[in-house]
Order: structure tokens, then sequence, then C-alpha cells
């Protein structure tokens, strides 16, 4: 679920605002959005008030410190946010790529680059149901070096292709290579690390 | 989980990187940069950590 609904958000969010874009203007897009901002305040303003199951101590410069003081000593941890952190400067070069790509090369529509972002996140959408079908994969490091050798093909082949339908299928690729990757390492971090 | 919401801020230097590197160097070097760069990022965690390695 956790991969679910921001690739069901990735997927739709650019696909409604590309069919706005084509049939009225950036504008109507705009205006759109704003709409869909008010009915997410109203809708949330309408849920039932929730206590935290566990309220943790401390000002967020405590809690920033007391979690570096738990990496120092939890080595693993260490390495699962230097993951996180590095991995995701270069990996996250894509998020500028894909646009460069639908302008330069394949001289996309806003409707045919709204499908690309679609297709990035119908594929995190589909391994997200694959994983949980098959209750995930047991050995954390090789589903980490599936996620970043799938990841890495398909982005190495996006940047070569100029064909807009293979790129489609590229991005689904790609964004099959993320529940992964994340879901992994929120695995790790999880067993880990304590609630406190 | 402060540290992990710090980590993930990392993303908004990949755009950046992302963009300079479009800019200066073109599509084809900026994936191979990407690509390079964060399989060696992974490697080094894998061979520096053993609980990473057999987890």
């Amino acid at each position: 679920m956790n991969q679910l609904g921001p690739s069901a958000g990735r997927a739709f969010g650019p696909l409604l605002a590309g069919i706005l874009i084509s049939i009225r203007s950036v504008t109507a897009a705009c205006f759109g959005l704003t709409a869909l901002y008010f009915v997410t305040v109203i809708v949330t303003m309408r849920l039932p008030h929730s206590r935290p199951t566990f309220v943790q101590k401390g000002s967020a410069i405590q809690q920033i410190g007391q979690g570096f003081g738990h990496i120092r000593k939890t080595p693993v941890v260490f390495w699962v946010i230097f993951l996180q952190a590095f991995s995701l400067i270069f990996f996250g070069m894509a998020f500028p790529v894909i646009p460069a790509i639908a302008v330069e090369v394949l001289d996309t529509s806003e409707v045919q680059f709204a499908w690309m972002w679609g297709a990035f996140a119908f594929g995190q959408a589909a391994a997200a149901i694959v994983l949980a079908i098959i209750g995930g994969i047991k050995r954390s490091a090789i589903s980490l070096l599936a996620a970043v050798l799938l990841f890495s093909v398909f982005f190495v082949f996006l940047g070569l292709t100029d064909n807009y339908w293979f790129a489609l299928v590229f991005l689904f690729g790609m964004g099959a290579a993320l529940p992964l990757w994340g879901a992994t390492l929120m695995t790790l971090l999880q067993h880990f690390t304590s609630p406190e | 989980m402060s540290v992990v919401a710090i980590a993930v801020q990392s993303l908004a230097i990949a755009w950046l990187l992302g963009g300079w590197l479009l800019d200066v160097a073109g599509i084809m070097p900026t994936v191979l940069t990407a690509v390079i760069g964060g399989l060696t990022v992974f490697f080094i965690a894998i061979v520096a950590s053993k609980e990473l390695r057999s987890s």
C-alpha cells in the first residue's frame, strides 16, 4: 500500500494534467490542481481525530542527535542511510533526464509526456503488487542488487532510444525497480532500529 | 526517522546535479553518470557492510 498510493498518484496526476493542458491550457491545469488541493483540505479536516500510539520525546534537534548516536553504534544502519542518501543523488538524476528526453529526443505532446510518467508509475504499482503476492524477496541484498541492475539497464536503454513506445517500456522497467529498492531499505531500517 | 528524512532530501541535490549535467554535458553523459555513480555507491555499501551483504 505504501508503494501503490504514491504510484497511483504519479500515474493519474500527470495524465490528468496532460489531458487538461492539451484540451484547454496550462491555466486550466493549475486551476484543476487548486480545486484538487481544496478538496484535499476539506477531506483532511473531516478526518476523525486520532491520537498517535507513540509520542517521541525531546525536540527535533535532540531526535536527530539521538538518531546519529544510534547510527554510530549500529554500522548497518549507517550503510542503509548511506545507500538511501547517496544512491538517490545519482539515480535521482533520472527525474530531470526524463523531461529532457521527452522534449529533446522524443518531441512528445503533453499527453504523451504524461503517459511517460504514467508508465513509470504503472511499473512501480505492478512491481508492488507482485511483491505483495509473492510476499517479498527474503534476501535483502539480492532485492537491492536486482533493483539497481533493473533500474540501471532500463535507464541506459532509455537514454539510447529515440522511439516513444520503447521509452514507455523502459520507463515501466525503471518504475518496477523502485518498490524492490524502497520496500527493502525500509524493511532493513525497521529491522535494525528500535521504535524509540 | 528524522535522520532518514534528512537523507531523503538528497533527491533535491539529484535534481540540481542532473539539471546542471544536462546543460553542460547532455543526456547520455548524465544517464551514464547517474548509473555508474549509483552502482558505485551500491557496491561500496555492499562491500563495506557484512551485515548488509548477508541480510
